[in-house]
């Protein structure tokens, strides 16, 4: 996809380029959707097909393969599997219900809040598994209905994932394939994220926040938890924090020190781990290194491997091109319409399939645009696109992994999320922040 | 050789499984058992109430489940959230409260096979005949007894 090297295709039977690499495109992303076999075994196997008819070489197939994404994604798992045992995040749960006296309203802001703050930090998927016990457990506690805390939870992570480059996996993918540093994404998409999160707020507090009660001898059990007693390693959360501080400032500083996020991540990541072998010995170290490495997300860093691939081969196959002129021909490649289509469409899409593939695809069909819209220009259609993907995450319960994950938890805990009636309530309040970012770009850059 | 040979002494003792787990929490309490075995409306083995699995249910799900908290530590005893627990669950009827995942014996199951799944789950399992009703419950104590005895005779 990025920089892939145009060869002469020699496709099996001398049949078109074109179609061949559009069949494999489409069987493989309907395969992905039916959710029937995992994505990325039909993900790797699409990109397998890609190579063996012919439609790719080996070599163009791994020019495709975004390796930044790659690296940056895996660096920060790494990092965010050793920080997690420390007991950090409970902590930081466990005193901000403290902070609000228990009070059940203010719980749920406060939870939305610091999942949004840690989404914008850590990839949604992590930062759902690392709240949502805590939610669980507190919500327990004060006698609540979980339900209304796991549906801020979902909002708050794609709404939080969406504020910076390294928070969802679109993001990533756009910020590496175009180049945008960590700083834009801040400065571009944080403000319309911190409007949306608080926006949020109030149709939770319209439909279950002002309704909610507890007594106060459970408000003083809550009050009573010891979130200090949450810190398992005292020494492990020294090093994690010290390193996911420097971490985050290489973000920020690594456009203008010539860095890659990937580059930062996987160093952050090496430090994390140096740190914790020190002084121990080589079975314990190995131990540790194999532990921290199987948290990594394998299945999610395969599925990215495969489409990259995918998406490489329709791109050369000239697919893509079509689809950016007859997006060009929809809206007559004006600015605004040709943004306000992408960031409505992303989210519509996003909301009911996976936002990878989708934004995987629509990077070079955007790329295309800049000589109809202007180079110039086309950082704004990336904030649509971002906008429209991360946000509309929160469409349905199948919109973004985090969303999935959460409803697993909440089912295996007793507490099930359905389809329909958490899409009823989302999917209004997913359209309404893709409203407010329409403003937000109508204003900013339109 | 398979579990026929064992002798499971007298059939055990079953309870319906509507029956309220406080009930069957009581008779384990008076009778100083562990476990307790339920039967559906047609007779048929319906599953074990133990003790372990009434705490189990006792326990917050947020850390009882996968991916959930590691330690409680800092809730500190939290007791009301415990007693509010267990008031929900002596209500409930026994049979949602069975021990999940448990592999159960058959009476054609051989001993080698019966040895290794007792040693892997820790605890008593039941054994079924052919039309799934419970002929006794296996403790890895009986099956020790029976080794000891048959290496005696050897």
């Amino acid at each position: 996809m990025h920089g892939a090297t145009h060869q002469a295709s020699q496709v099996i039977l001398g049949l078109s380029p074109l179609l061949v690499a559009l069949t494999i495109f489409v069987a493989t992303y309907a395969v992905i959707v039916t959710e029937r076999i995992n994505r990325a075994i039909v993900a790797l196997l699409g990109a397998g097909v890609m190579i063996l008819t012919g439609v790719l070489h080996q070599n163009e197939a791994f020019a495709g393969i975004d390796f930044n994404t790659i690296g940056l994604l895996t660096g920060m798992m790494v990092i965010v599997a050793i920080t997690q045992k420390s007991g950090v995040f409970q902590y930081v749960a466990v005193k901000s219900a403290k902070l609000v006296k228990a009070d059940p309203w203010g719980l749920m802001a406060m939870l939305a809040l610091v999942t949004a703050v840690f989404s914008a930090l850590l990839d949604n998927v992590t930062t759902v598994l690392l709240v949502a016990p805590v939610a669980l457990l507190i919500t327990d506690a004060l006698r609540l209905n979980p339900y209304p805390y796991l549906f801020a939870i979902i909002f708050a992570s794609n709404i939080g994932g969406t504020a910076t480059l390294i928070g969802d996996p679109p993001n990533i993918m756009i910020g590496s394939a175009v180049g945008l540093t960590f700083n834009e994404f801040l400065f571009n998409l944080a403000p319309v994220a911190l409007v949306v999160l608080f926006l949020t707020l109030i149709p939770l507090w319209w439909f279950w926040g002002r309704k909610l009660s507890t007594s106060l001898e459970l408000r003083a059990q809550v009050m009573g938890f010891d979130e200090r007693a949450a810190i398992t390693d005292v020494k492990l959360l020294k090093q994690s924090l010290a390193v996911t501080a420097l971490t985050i400032a290489g973000f920020v500083f690594a456009h203008s020190l010539g860095l890659e996020p990937a580059t930062v991540a996987m160093t952050g990541a090496a430090l994390l781990l140096l740190l914790r072998a020190l002084g121990q010995s080589a079975e314990h170290q190995a131990e540790q290194v194999h532990k921290s490495f199987a948290e990594v997300e394998w299945v999610t860093i395969f599925f990215f491997v495969g489409l990259f691939v995918v998406v490489a081969g329709v791109e050369k196959a000239g697919a893509l091109k079509l689809a950016a002129d007859a997006l060009v021909g929809f809206t007559g490649g004006e600015l605004a319409l040709t943004a306000y289509v992408i960031l409505w469409a992303s989210a519509v899409i996003s909301a009911v399939v996976d936002n990878i593939p989708f934004v995987a695809t629509m990077i070079p069909v955007i790329q295309n645009l800049g000589p109809v819209v202007g180079q110039e220009n086309l950082n704004t259609l990336w904030w649509s696109l971002a906008l429209g993907a991360c946000l509309g995450g929160n469409g349905s319960l199948v919109g973004a992994s985090a969303n999935l994950v959460v409803a697993g938890f909440a089912e295996r805990a007793g507490h099930p999320i359905r389809f329909l009636p958490f899409m009823l309530a989302a999917f209004p309040l997913m359209l309404m922040s893709i409203a407010v970012a329409h403003l937000y770009l109508a204003w900013r850059y339109l | 050789m398979t579990l026929r040979a064992l002798s499971h002494g007298p059939s055990p003792l079953s309870l319906a499984a509507d029956t309220p787990a406080g009930q069957v929490l009581r008779h384990m309490l008076e009778q100083r058992i562990n476990h307790v075995a339920l039967r559906g409306p047609d007779g048929r083995f319906a599953g074990l109430v133990s003790v372990h699995s009434l705490l189990e249910r006792i326990v917050p799900a947020s850390a009882r489940v996968e991916h959930g908290l590691d330690h409680l530590a800092f809730v500190g005893d939290a007791l009301p959230m415990l007693i509010d627990h267990f008031r929900d669950i002596v209500h409930a009827p026994a049979g949602s409260l069975v021990e999940e995942g448990g592999p159960l014996l058959r009476t054609d199951t051989p001993i080698m096979e019966a040895a290794l799944l007792l040693s892997r789950s820790g605890r008593p399992l039941p054994v079924l005949d052919a039309n799934d009703l419970l002929v006794g419950v296996l403790s890895p104590r009986t099956l020790l007894a029976f080794l000891a005895t048959q290496s005696e005779g050897r």
